[in-house]
């Protein structure tokens, strides 16, 4: 009897110790990153993620990939120490796109003493610009407004920080690339198309007189009225909007809206026939991973390939076509914790980028204030850390999360990371079996800054 | 009314304790001590607290001119969230544009909203009921295209108008949202007196009279059309005092904070609170917040993390994105099955038992 209890005891210790040594022996964070050394102790800690936003309205099919992305990268991130031993976390605060709860959510999440809060709508930035500013938390947003950056004058940068450019540089880098090459785009004439309705201030964003100005001035002419659609709108109804841009000159459609956006306004073109006289263009957003799934099972182009397929658009990040360590990290990462491809997509990406930025900037906040304030006690140091820190560790930082784009801010005075590119949405085939390619049409560089513009006459 | 019970042993010898608002010192005591307890609460609340309950007292005051159109007078309208949004532009461009001070742009934007309102209301010479609903519905969807698009250049169209650099000033300081705090409050109580003693009057009993039957109304002498009107009037410039402080208080406004949806959430806080009632909106608007910011966040981790051990096959994310608006919708269906008389009823019958008690049969 003894014998035999011996024997389970030892069996059962085998299994038990089975997935141990089956377990990753790599435990350090990516060796392509540059990451700040440690020089305190945090252990015990922890670092919280607050993000309030729409996780259930009009944006859900964004928001949702980038709460995943979080949740993977910090599981990733923490397995390998955390912030210097401090556990990641995150919180949300879902406004279901109710303006009227962003308020009530950022009051909520401020009485948890938050060092810093991520938004997604630079509506919710726009709106929370003035409290944040009282309140010395900065904001870390994907995409912002004009105003939500700079002010109402576009001369005050406040407490909120975004990571990509502003869409009207996004469009002005558009219009660049398309000016630059008469050849391909002779005569060119964009009519402007966004989402109208409850999130028309996305949807118009870009369209800014200082862009359009921007576009004059690169041989690109803007036609002065912009369409608008409703996120739920259908090709049909679009098409009336398309007809209405073709009748006034349009050589070129540009979207401002996410991926369903772009995808009803090439069906919308092929349904009127003019696809082989319209070039389409879209925002980072238009070209995920999204807008190809969207089309993949609705109306095909006559080669047989989606409707979205040659959509050119701007993209200030790395992403799927790139053979770049952080993208096959995350794609790996992906795989292991089922994500399916309508999760894999930008959002995801900002997830993991978010999560490596708190990494980075929480690293070099802790380091800076133990030394400053001569502390040493972990939880010291967590406490002593709070907006007016981070917002000065964001404008030090010159980082590249996952190596997918450079989290810098040169002079202090810019609220927007400048690099842009122009890309083109290609498919190999009519049959998707996998994402498009992205072909780089220009390299990164930064976009114009419209804003400037608002001096000129001073 | 329920509310003329008198507790046992108070007999009224005279008309003013008849129609007295606190009957006895206990009523008095009550209803001031609320209104200092209201006051003090920030000093013991968390700041998310302090904005919870203005905000519910903002919405609370579009609710109670809901209630005059409405719960008073039998009228409907679909486009209340049309008329705060008319307060806030007009109070915001009065003070951007004209130099108006916050305390002359609130009573401006009030009066400028209840004109606009009276617009809106006169198809309820010809219309009623669904009819009506309609003929409100299209001011929600006009009034909100014309601040979009026509008066761009003054409202920055779909782009927040930011109200940052115009803080309402007392004395010489500028109120913060604390101070405001201190502004809405008081507000919400006036107004309220003011639609409690609303009914109390001859143009109340004249809305009643046209809500229980316009015909027998007409026949009675009372101009119907006019009266109907009035409440149109008085409701719109609740909707805009609220618009204003929400804006004032919010420090920037956006069209989306105002669409079909808010008119209906008003409409639902009404019905949930209850119709007719002067408490109505203020249990309605405060149920409403409480579910939808208080009681859903809290038992959200638990159900989320129970149907995601439960449905593995759906993603964890979208069963939390989804998770909000069903819970919130079921929360809601649950009491209009079960007290679809209102909050504000059921507290009339637990005050009439108090009060009786103990003869309470």
């Amino acid at each position: 009897m003894r014998k035999l209890t011996f024997i389970i005891m030892i069996m059962v210790m085998v299994v038990m110790a089975f997935p141990a040594m089956a377990q990753d022996d790599d435990l350090s964070l990516p060796d392509f990153v540059d990451y700040t050394e440690c020089e305190v102790d945090l252990t015990g800690g922890d670092v919280t993620i607050y993000h309030i936003g729409d996780l259930s309205g009009a944006y859900a099919a964004i928001t949702l990939p980038l709460v995943a992305g979080l949740n993977d990268a910090l599981n990733y991130f923490n397995a390998r120490g955390g912030v210097c031993g401090a556990t990641l976390s995150q919180s949300a605060f879902d406004t279901g796109g109710d303006p009227n709860r962003t308020a009530e959510g950022y009051e909520q999440v401020h009485a948890q003493d938050p060092d810093v809060i991520v938004l997604y709508s630079s509506a919710d930035s726009e709106l929370l610009r003035p409290t944040v500013a009282d309140d010395e938390v900065p904001i870390i947003i994907s995409a912002g407004s004009l105003p939500g950056l700079y002010g109402e004058n576009g001369n005050e940068p406040g407490w909120v920080f975004a990571t990509n450019p502003l869409y009207a540089d996004q469009f002005a880098t558009f219009c660049d690339y398309i000016g630059a090459n008469p050849d391909l785009y002779p005569d060119p004439v964009i009519g402007y198309m966004g989402w109208g309705g409850p999130v028309a201030a996305f949807g118009l964003a870009a369209f800014t007189p200082e862009a359009i100005a921007h576009c004059e001035e690169a041989g690109v002419e803007v036609l002065p009225q912009a369409q608008t659609f409703l996120p739920i709108a259908d090709s049909t109804s679009v098409s009336t909007l398309v007809e209405t841009h073709i009748n006034d000159g349009a050589s070129i459609i540009y979207v401002n809206a996410l991926a369903s956006g772009p995808v009803r306004v090439a069906e919308a073109i092929e349904l009127i026939g003019f696809s082989e006289e319209l070039v389409l263009g879209s925002v980072n957003w238009g070209l995920d991973t999204s807008a190809m799934l969207l089309s993949a099972d609705s109306l095909r182009a006559s080669d047989g390939l989606p409707v979205v397929d040659g959509m050119i658009g701007s993209m200030p990040f790395a992403w799927y076509s790139d053979d770049l360590p952080g993208i096959a990290l995350l794609l790996e990462q992906a795989a292991e914790n089922g994500r399916g491809i309508e999760t894999i997509n930008i959002s995801y990406i900002l997830g993991w980028t978010l999560a490596d930025t708190y990494l980075e900037m929480y690293t070099i906040a802790a380091n800076n204030v133990a030394a400053e304030q001569g502390l040493e006690d972990g939880t010291a140091i967590l406490n002593a850390i709070n907006g007016a820190i981070i917002k000065d560790t964001i404008l030090s930082m010159d980082f590249d999360p996952l190596g997918l784009y450079n989290f810098s801010y040169p002079g202090g005075e810019i609220r927007a990371l400048p690099n842009n590119r122009i890309v083109q949405m290609v498919f190999e085939s009519a049959e998707i079996t996998g994402p498009p390619t992205l072909v780089e049409l220009t390299e990164f560089a930064p976009a114009p800054d419209t804003r400037l513009r608002l001096f000129d006459d001073e | 009314m329920a509310a003329n019970i008198r507790p046992s042993g108070v007999f009224d010898t005279n008309y003013a304790q008849d129609i007295s608002i606190n009957r006895t010192l206990w009523d008095k005591f009550s209803s001031y001590a609320l209104f200092g307890v209201l006051l003090i609460l920030p000093i013991f609340l968390p700041s998310d607290w302090t904005g919870f309950i203005a905000r519910i007292a903002i919405f609370a005051i579009a609710v109670q001119g809901l209630n005059i159109l409405m719960g008073y007078t039998g009228q409907i309208s679909l486009g209340q969230a049309a008329f705060m949004a008319v307060g806030a532009y007009s109070g915001a461009i009065f003070v951007r544009e004209l130099g108006f001070s916050f305390w002359l742009a609130l009573p401006s934007a009030a009066l400028f909203t209840g004109f606009i309102g009276l617009l809106f209301g006169l198809p309820s010479l010809r219309v009623k009921g669904f009819y009506l609903a309609m003929a409100t519905l299209a001011a929600q969807y006009i009034i909100i295209w014309t601040i979009e698009n026509p008066l761009e250049s003054l409202t920055r169209g779909v782009n927040p108008l930011p109200l940052e650099r115009f803080p309402p000033q007392f004395f010489g300081t500028s109120l913060n949202r604390m101070g405001l705090y201190y502004v809405i409050i008081p507000m919400a109580v006036i107004l309220f007196l003011v639609a409690r003693n609303l009914i109390r009057s001859r143009t109340g009993r004249a809305f009643i009279s046209v809500r229980d039957n316009d015909l027998a109304a007409e026949l009675l002498g009372i101009n119907v059309f006019r009266y109907k009107l009035a409440a149109f009037f008085l409701c719109s410039m609740f909707a805009g005092i609220a618009g204003v402080l929400l804006a004032f208080y919010e420090r920037t406004l956006i069209t989306s904070q105002y669409p079909l949806f808010i008119s209906i959430e008003l409409l639902a806080m009404l019905v949930i609170g209850g119709a007719g009632y002067p408490l109505g909106p203020l249990f309605g608007a405060a149920f409403i917040f409480i579910v939808n910011q208080r009681i859903v966040p809290f038992i959200l981790p638990t159900i989320s993390e129970f149907l995601q051990n439960t449905l593995t096959f759906v993603s964890p994310e979208n069963i939390q994105g989804a998770l909000q608006p069903i819970l919130f919708g079921l929360i809601l269906g649950a009491f209009l099955i079960l007290e679809p008389r209102g909050l504000a009823y059921r507290w009339e019958i637990l005050k009439i038992s108090w009060k009786i008690r103990p003869y309470s049969y």
